[in-house]
């Protein structure tokens, strides 16, 4: 089978998208997309034409733990960001609540000191 | 889940909505969770890249461009090549035995696909261009994710007949998908 030089980059980018590269040719492939941006788009062009093949794998359930993992594997650390800011808020309104108690008390003074005099 | 709303739902979880990450989790992982079983064939290497694959779609998320690719094709790809590379990492092992009984490759149903039809038809019509070998090895390459030496073991075929099946039957692919890629082309442009 005699091929042309740019079919046998498609045919490249097309192996590289199945996988069936070993792990050596695949690091070459790879140090070659990020120096060759057309090679590039062809592998992600490959990539976006197989990837509805998956459809035709029926379905599997995970095991329900897995949801759990992975949203502690992604938000544990905004977690602990969030109630950081939550312990803020709280002195904010600490500080508040405290400064208008204390307004108040000066009102009622005032107003105790006019009705006195 | 409609394909439409996961267009959404990639793009209130590329805003930081939890609540929709976890219903696109909830949409695809059981499809995405059968990829990995096929390729990885252990349930605990599976998870694990799920967990990886996952991250990474929420760290895209916000870089998520939706003329690009339809919403199950990038979430598909992303975690397809996560897969792959805990494949690769692990090895030998993973490649030992086949993936998956060639009885369990089916076609589902339309109603359990997270693909829009156009996407899996135009695939369909480009696979339908080759011939049955061709086909059979390019479907087996994909589902098994293993390289060509691993391949032609499972196939018991040898090696050379393997490759040239399978970039036989990419050329004739591509030629069939340049052919509907251009139509689509002129249909944008008319709109």
């Amino acid at each position: 089978m005699s091929v042309a030089s740019e079919d046998i980059d498609v045919i490249y980018a097309g192996e590289v998208a199945l996988g069936v590269l070993d792990a050596d040719e695949c690091a070459r492939a790879g140090a070659r997309m990020k120096d060759d941006a057309a090679f590039a788009a062809m592998v992600s062009e490959w990539r976006r034409t197989l990837a509805p093949l998956s459809a035709a794998i029926s379905p599997v359930a995970p095991p329900p733990a897995l949801k759990k993992r992975l949203a502690h594997a992604l938000f544990a650390g905004e977690e602990r960001r969030c109630r950081h800011d939550l312990h803020r808020s709280r002195g904010l309104w600490r500080t508040m609540a405290v400064t208008a108690a204390a307004l108040a008390i000066v009102a009622i003074a005032a107003l105790y000191y006019v009705v006195i005099s | 889940m409609k394909t439409a709303s996961l267009d959404l739902l990639i793009e209130r979880a590329g805003a930081g909505s939890r609540a929709a990450m976890g219903a696109l989790y909830d949409a695809t992982a059981p499809a995405m969770y059968a990829m990995a079983l096929a390729i990885l064939k252990d349930k605990s290497a599976a998870e694990t890249a799920l967990i990886d694959a996952y991250g990474q779609i929420w760290k895209a998320a916000p870089t998520y461009v939706k003329s690009d690719s339809p919403a199950a094709t990038w979430i598909a790809m992303a975690v397809r090549e996560v897969v792959l590379a805990h494949a690769r990492r692990d090895g030998g092992r993973a490649a030992l035995e086949p993936a998956i009984a060639p009885g369990e490759v089916n076609k589902t149903s339309n109603a359990q696909s997270i693909y829009r039809a156009g996407e899996e038809e135009r695939l369909a019509a480009a696979l339908s261009a080759l011939d049955d070998a061709s086909r059979a090895s390019i479907r087996r390459a994909f589902f098994e994710g293993a390289p060509y030496g691993v391949l032609a073991q499972h196939l018991s075929s040898p090696l050379g007949g393997v490759k040239s099946r399978i970039r036989r039957g990419l050329l004739v692919m591509r030629d069939r998908m340049e052919g509907t890629g251009a139509a689509d082309t002129e249909k944008q442009a008319a709109q």
